[in-house]
């Protein structure tokens, strides 16, 4: 099997484990720091990886976790991430845990603090407030202020110290490591037979479950390897796929996508993504992240910012990435993402740019319908 | 002067009506479709576990109606649910029950319940039928199986598919996929009956298991649902031949009280012989 | 009706007939700003300023009591159903489609033709809301405020006021409040005094004191207002008037009532044979069935986490300190968005407390579909209360306004079993004394 492929397959068998092998294999290396875990969408990862810590990303147990105890914790009409998330609390799949750090994206995700702390008493269960009020002249200062408090928080359960020389080094690191992702991105844009979205998919994912210097170095090395490949431009469409902020569809749903078009953008972890570029390195590294986080970001559903309405920036995405299509998702019981898409979908009318709305859940196994609408929506414009 | 009572359950696919004689002993039953006449089921259910019994319908000294058509037992003298008359039911014919668990057509319940009998607290499914006796009816009709051998096939699948959908409409939608992608029958029916029990476990959990675990309504039946309940439990269930009947044992328990003149709904000792 | 009925002093019945009418003078006030040129913002129940809006005059419209009127007027369906037809899908907020038929329809209410927004300011200390605000963004082109209040970061994390952590809350918050008197200014032309300001919060300091020796009084057996049908106009009430003179005075009013009603022993039923703590919102499409279905046993609201949350959290009273207006403002805010009772955290401490002094028999939890923000934790909370208290809980689900989501035998079995089982409860309690 060629280097690339194997890395790949690795990967996807790593990321299909719900006990984190990659996690655990980084604890055992390093018996004496901890994992932060945080939840869905945009987290400051930077600031543990600075202090020695390693942070992973929770959003959930695909359809690979069965829920047993989490159910009864939670209504009915609750989406399926916050479920997982909480059942693998319970099951042991996040046992390498000191804590669950969230933030109040949606209705649902502002209880998973509480819900978190009454269930496992032992760990830190508490919320990193970002900003909501993306334009107000206070949010920076409260931003800085709030990440200090983390740094607090944190410190009393035997973090860092934080230098500011670490911090910078670790900007350093995830600057790089977003300009691999970017490029990723650009190959999946202008050359998707070279590297395909479920691909591209699995191989960004990993960023939330190892270290990032040995992320940079696993996208180095596919970057090296992915010319080598053989691939050849098929007449597909070229699409959007929006709706992949928080909950993660399963990969077979991505393939049925891809075997069908080109996804030549998309929101998948974007908060992995969420700044745009690099974060300077000179300067008060703490402000400058934060700085970052509201002036140099993407968008996505959860925030309200008025330099950035949601339906502009989806056309930028379209434009910027020539895709002739777009597929509208979001995830069952998603307030935000369901509201959203309407708004995506009166603008894309009037733009007129073909689209297709469908919603998914991570936990699904059967894709057949969502194929045959994909294959149908293709057609209607293929043979238009 | 001899008494007797009776307890009529109307539930949503079945109706079942019992007589009890001054001891508790069951001397009559009936069991009949509910069908979309739920009084004259109620009614017809009666009448034929009267005659079951070798009474006259005037013979009995006091009904009750229970389960969704409680208020259609017009011939009743007064309702109680289906939660509090399963919960005396099995408390009657298990002593030790101290958690019931009742798969019925279009509601599942979890029953907590105390060392003297009474209900210290409850949950049911959500308006959605997943998780019930109807998800079963809706496998059977899926698979062309006839209800009465879906939980002996269950038993024989090793590898049950993975059933995500929540909604009942769509997990026959979901049954028929599976069936195109060439799986084992038995997998598939092993796989159905493992999300019953995973829903019904929700709602055990948020009640609390504590043993002696009794399974009742109309599901008992079904050996693979027992089996897999189990399993995931980790308690050997109660289940009794008159399972299916309990919702109307008790009714027809706390009807005996009423006919004795006790006016709170106390627990009646179980019978000595049983 | 009892003895004490036929010989009630004038003033028994007096809130909920005021409350009727000034509902009814708020719609009409709104119904013709337009006409005048007056401007109108719309606001949320949840920390909603009207201390600001209010010292400027202008006119508030809160989109949830527009859509909890429609739904007790029968209207919320249709309003739902087109709001549905245009892409909304069945899972989102009823709320939010209620009001998104209501504007589709010509925004003509069952109360009164309502006006454009000239401004929003979104709290969100419901997400949704900033969701919601975001649809008038984009119709009508108007400014919508996001109005961010940190609350708590984790469970029993409290800081006091003159902590670090305390302190950059309110820095944060307090620029925010500058920004939204900016935009008042912008509005309406007026040029911003802190004397206003301090005004409305000293109407707001007595309304407050007021409403939490009301909700107090209700401690007493036989509770004299229904927290649950008798709340629902006193909380539309606290969030019309608050920050104006007429609000000090109904509340006032409702406590000399309230101690009037104790003093006669006047309950709220005429029976009362249970007392029960409620949390989560109101089903008001079937709002009386609701009360009835509790009321035929003869169970009383005594209390409800609504009465707080729901009521700019204003259950506890508040006290802003008149001489350095926007710096107590800023902090009040920061301080009850942080204090403020749901599902969230450890709330189950705070019911078993609630459970106790209003002296209920159980607690009954509402689950709405629409609702996450109280909803979500509401099982776990429940499950706590149970483990830790010992406390006889029943919880139904249905929603707030889609009539579709309530399942009338079903939630009627639940109220019927949990009541055969607190009877049987007292039954055994009854014969062990």
């Amino acid at each position: 099997m060629p280097e690339l492929d194997d890395i790949i397959r690795k990967c996807t068998e790593s990321l299909e484990d719900p006990n984190m092998p990659t996690v655990r294999a980084w604890k055992e290396a390093h018996p004496d720091r901890k994992v932060i875990g945080h939840f869905q969408v945009y987290f400051p990862e930077e600031i543990i990886e600075a202090g020695g810590w390693l942070p992973v990303k929770v959003l959930g147990g695909g359809n690979i976790v069965e829920v047993r105890q989490a159910d009864a914790h939670i209504a009915s009409f609750v989406c399926s991430i916050i479920r997982t998330s909480l059942e693998m609390g319970f099951n042991g799949n996040l046992s390498f845990l000191e804590g669950l750090i969230t933030h109040p994206i949606c209705d649902g995700a502002r209880n998973v603090a509480g819900l978190w702390g009454r269930n496992f008493p032992d760990q830190l269960a508490h919320i990193l407030y970002l900003p909501q009020n993306a334009n107000s002249k206070g949010a920076l200062q409260f931003l800085v202020d709030e990440y200090r408090r983390l740094i607090r928080e944190l410190e009393a359960r035997g973090f860092g110290p934080l230098t500011s020389d670490a911090l910078r080094r670790s900007l350093g690191v995830f600057n790089e490591n977003r300009r691999l992702m970017r490029e990723l991105y650009r190959i999946k844009r202008e050359t998707p037979w070279q590297l395909p979205l479920s691909e591209v998919y699995v191989l960004v994912r990993m960023a939330g479950m190892m270290s990032r210097e040995e992320h940079n170095r696993l996208l180095r090395r596919v970057l090296e390897l992915v010319p080598e490949r053989q691939g050849r431009k098929q007449d597909k469409l070229r699409v959007v796929f929006e709706g992949g902020f928080c909950e993660q569809p399963p990969l077979d749903m991505l393939r049925a996508l891809e075997e069908n078009c080109y996804v030549v953008d998309d929101d998948f972890m974007i908060g992995l993504r969420w700044i745009t570029s690099d974060v300077p390195e000179e300067g008060d590294p703490l402000h400058n992240l934060a700085r970052a986080y509201l002036e140099q970001s993407t968008y996505s559903p959860v925030q309200h910012d008025q330099r950035k309405p949601k339906e502009e920036m989806l056309l930028e995405r379209i434009r910027h990435s020539k895709a002739d299509a777009c597929i509208v998702s979001a995830a069952k019981m998603c307030e935000p993402g369901l509201d959203e898409q309407v708004v995506y979908i009166k603008t894309l009318e009037a733009e007129k740019i073909p689209y297709l709305v469908t919603e998914f859940e991570e936990k699904e196994t059967v894709f057949e319908n969502f194929r045959m609408q994909v294959e149908t929506f293709v057609e209607s414009i293929m043979f238009d | 002067m001899p008494l007797y009572s009776a307890g009529v359950d109307v539930g949503s696919t079945q109706t079942k009506a019992v007589v009890l004689d001054k001891q508790g002993t069951i001397i009559g039953r009936a069991l009949t479709d509910t069908g979309a006449s739920v009084m004259g089921a109620a009614q017809t259910a009666f009448s034929a576990a009267v005659a079951d019994a070798g009474l006259k319908e005037s013979d009995v000294d006091y009904v009750i109606g229970t389960g969704y058509g409680r208020y259609k037992v017009t011939f009743g003298r007064t309702q109680v649910t289906e939660i509090s008359c399963h919960a005396r039911g099995a408390k009657y014919l298990f002593p030790g029950t101290r958690t019931v668990v009742d798969i019925g057509g279009q509601d599942t319940k979890a029953i907590r319940v105390g060392a003297d009998g009474q209900v210290e607290d409850f949950s049911m499914n959500d308006k959605c039928a997943a998780g019930t006796g109807r998800f079963l009816g809706g496998a059977a009709a899926a698979l062309e199986i006839p209800l009465s051998e879906l939980g002996e096939l269950a038993l024989k699948g090793s590898n049950p598919v993975k059933i995500s959908t929540t909604c009942t409409v769509f997990a026959e939608t979901e049954i028929v996929s599976w069936l195109a992608r060439g799986k084992q029958v038995e997998d598939i029916l092993a796989g159905v009956h493992l999300a019953i029990a995973q829903r019904t476990m929700n709602l055990l959990t948020r009640v609390g298991i504590e043993p002696e675990v009794t399974f009742t309504g109309g599901v008992t039946r079904n050996r693979g649902m027992v089996t897999m309940l189990e399993r995931l439990t980790g308690h050997k269930l109660n289940v009794s031949e008159d399972s299916h009947f309990m919702g109307a044992i008790g009714a027809g328990l706390f009807a005996m009280d009423k006919a004795m003149g006790l006016d709170t709904t106390p627990v009646v000792a179980p019978p000595a012989s049983a | 009706m009892s003895e004490a009925n036929t010989q009630q002093p004038d003033i028994i019945g007096r809130a909920r007939a005021d409350g009727q009418r000034i509902i009814r003078d708020w719609f009409e006030e709104l119904m013709k700003a337009e006409n005048n040129n007056e401007p109108t913002c719309y606001v949320f129940v949840i920390a909603g300023v009207g201390e600001i809006l209010n010292a400027f005059g202008i006119h508030m419209f809160f989109p949830e009591i527009g859509a909890l009127q429609s739904a007790v007027r029968k209207q919320s369906l249709d309003y739902i159903n087109l709001a549905e037809d245009y892409g909304f899908s069945p899972d989102v907020c009823g709320y939010v489609k209620a009001d998104v038929g209501f504007h589709l329809s010509g925004m003509k209410h069952p109360m009164g033709q309502i006006p454009k927004p000239k401004l929003v300011i979104a709290p969100n200390l419901c997400n949704t809301y900033v969701k919601w605000a975001e649809i008038w963004e984009r119709w009508y082109n108007v400014p919508v405020f996001v109005l961010d209040i940190p609350g708590m970061r984790g469970t029993g994390w409290y800081r006091e006021p003159n902590s670090e952590d305390f302190q950059a809350d309110v820095r944060y918050v307090k620029a925010q409040l500058e920004e939204i008197i900016e935009l008042c200014e912008k509005v309406t032309g007026k040029k911003f005094k802190m004397d206003w300001l301090a005004e409305a919060e000293h109407q707001v300091n007595i309304m407050g004191e007021a409403w939490a020796k009301t909700i107090n009084l209700n401690q007493n057996v036989p509770a004299p207002f229904n927290a649950m049908a008798d709340g629902l106009t006193y909380l539309g009430m606290v969030n019309i008037l608050r920050g104006k003179v007429e609000g000090a005075k109904y509340f006032t009013d409702l406590l000399e009532e309230t101690e009037e009603k104790v003093r006669l022993g006047i309950g709220a039923l005429p029976n009362e044979k249970y007392r029960l703590v409620f949390s989560g919102t109101a089903c008001y499409p079937k709002f009386r069935r609701f009360t009835d279905l509790f009321e035929s046993w003869g169970a009383a609201f005594t209390h409800s986490d609504y009465l707080g949350y729901a009521g700019g959290a204003l259950s506890n009273g508040i006290s802003y300190d008149t001489s350095r207006p926007l710096d107590s403002l800023a902090e009040q805010l920061v301080y009850t968005t942080q204090r403020a009772a749901s599902n969230m955290f450890f709330s189950e401490d705070q019911f078993a407390q609630w459970f106790k002094e209003w002296k209920a028999d159980g607690v009954v939890y509402h689950a709405v579909k629409s609702c996450r923000t109280v909803s979500t934790g509401m099982a776990d909370n429940r499950l706590n209360l149970i483990r830790k208290h010992n406390i006889p809980c029943l919880m139904i689900e249905s929603d707030l306004v889609d009539p579709r989501v309530w399942s009338e035998a079903q939630i009627k079995n639940r109220i019927d079993a949990f009541f055969e089982s607190l009877e049987s409860r007292r039954a055994r309690e009854g014969k062990a004394s």
